[in-house]
């Protein structure tokens, strides 16, 4: 597993980040987030390539701390991951922790993708997550571009790609 | 390469509880604790993974999201003394179907950043083929524990009784990049 790109949110916040000119020379991808929100909205969007256009489909099992866990299917949407920071207001110097697996991102199939995360806060209602995302497009990933769903990130959010390579 | 490993401890005959691992290198960005691990005990157990220089329950929340094969739960505690970090679903125990070990995966992203908590998040869990019934499951577990300082030492323990040879408890370090590719 190679450290591709990483990039730290300064002072101030950031509306995104993208991870341009991805590098086709490894099999699969790993993204690992710490982020902060600077609103009370949480969620985070990403797009590959920057496609805008109704490509994506997620399977989600989420949880919020208590009670039974919910399942839900969303297709034809305009972005994955539907989750990944924490609130503004929530108790000071917490981040949440999001990995995003792509395997065979270079590939002729469509692009799968698993993320686990969790949004750790100090709360009873604290969400998590299990996702299994579909982009439906044949083309390699050469870009991924993750923003705040109508927010910036905080600063010392985080995000590295990483590559990993087969034997 | 980006992941190093840092300390491997595997349980000879005899069994033990776990290990304290400690003067943990700073030179990496985050960790990654992969476990492999069976209980010699009769009864379901719990490995926990916890910053040995704070073992004060209110430091901590933890959550859990888990199925059983007949139930998905999800749940919030502040943790009490003796579970801080636990991992939810356990480990297989001495009635559990033989040559049967749990596994996790836990990552502890930003460990050595003084400007952030530190949340340690655990996926993993067990399958024995119906022996041991509910108690076998697989979760999404996690925690904040509420201190900005690095973390230099981590218990990687059970809970109720030592865990069986062949147990095995790996740490690495995982670097970043220098290259932001924006």
């Amino acid at each position: 597993m190679v450290p591709i790109y990483t990039q730290t949110v300064g002072a101030g916040g950031v509306y995104g980040i993208t991870f341009n000119n991805i590098p086709s020379t490894y099999n699969d991808l790993r993204i690992d987030i710490s982020a902060r929100s600077t609103s009370t909205e949480t969620k985070l969007a990403a797009l590959i390539n920057g496609d805008t256009a109704s490509n994506y489909s997620m399977t989600e099992v989420t949880a919020v701390g208590s009670g039974t866990p919910a399942s839900a299917r969303g297709s034809s949407n305009t972005y994955f991951l539907n989750f990944g920071s924490i609130a503004q207001n929530a108790t000071a110097n917490t981040f949440s922790s999001t990995t995003i697996y792509i395997p065979n991102y270079c590939g002729s199939a469509f692009k799968q993708i698993i993320i686990e995360g969790v949004g750790e806060a100090n709360q009873t209602a604290a969400p998590s997550t299990l996702t299994a995302a579909l982009w439906r497009n044949t083309s390699a990933i050469n870009s991924i571009y993750i923003t705040g769903q109508g927010f910036n990130l905080a600063q010392y959010s985080t995000f590295t790609l990483y590559g990993i390579k087969n034997a | 390469m980006s992941m190093f490993p840092i300390a491997s401890y595997t349980v000879g005959a005899g069994g033990s509880y776990g290990v304290d691992l400690s003067s943990i290198s700073q030179a990496y960005t985050h960790l990654q604790v992969r476990i492999f691990a069976r209980s010699a005990g009769s009864i379901a157990d719990h490995v926990r993974v916890s910053p040995l220089n704070d073992q004060t329950p209110t430091n901590y929340r933890c959550h859990y999201l888990y199925g059983n094969g007949t139930s998905a739960l999800s749940g919030s505690n502040q943790t009490t003394a003796g579970q801080i970090g636990f991992l939810t679903s356990g480990i297989p125990y001495s009635t559990s179907q033989s040559n049967t070990f749990a596994t996790y995966i836990v990552d502890i992203l930003d460990y050595t950043n003084t400007s952030k908590y530190k949340t340690v998040k655990a996926i993993g869990g067990w399958d024995d083929n119906n022996v041991s019934g509910t108690n076998a499951n697989v979760s999404l577990s996690s925690y904040v524990w509420m201190n900005t300082a690095a973390i230099t030492s981590v218990t990687i323990a059970s809970v109720n009784n030592p865990m069986v040879q062949g147990t095995r408890i790996d740490l690495y370090g995982i670097t970043s990049s220098g290259i932001t590719g924006a």
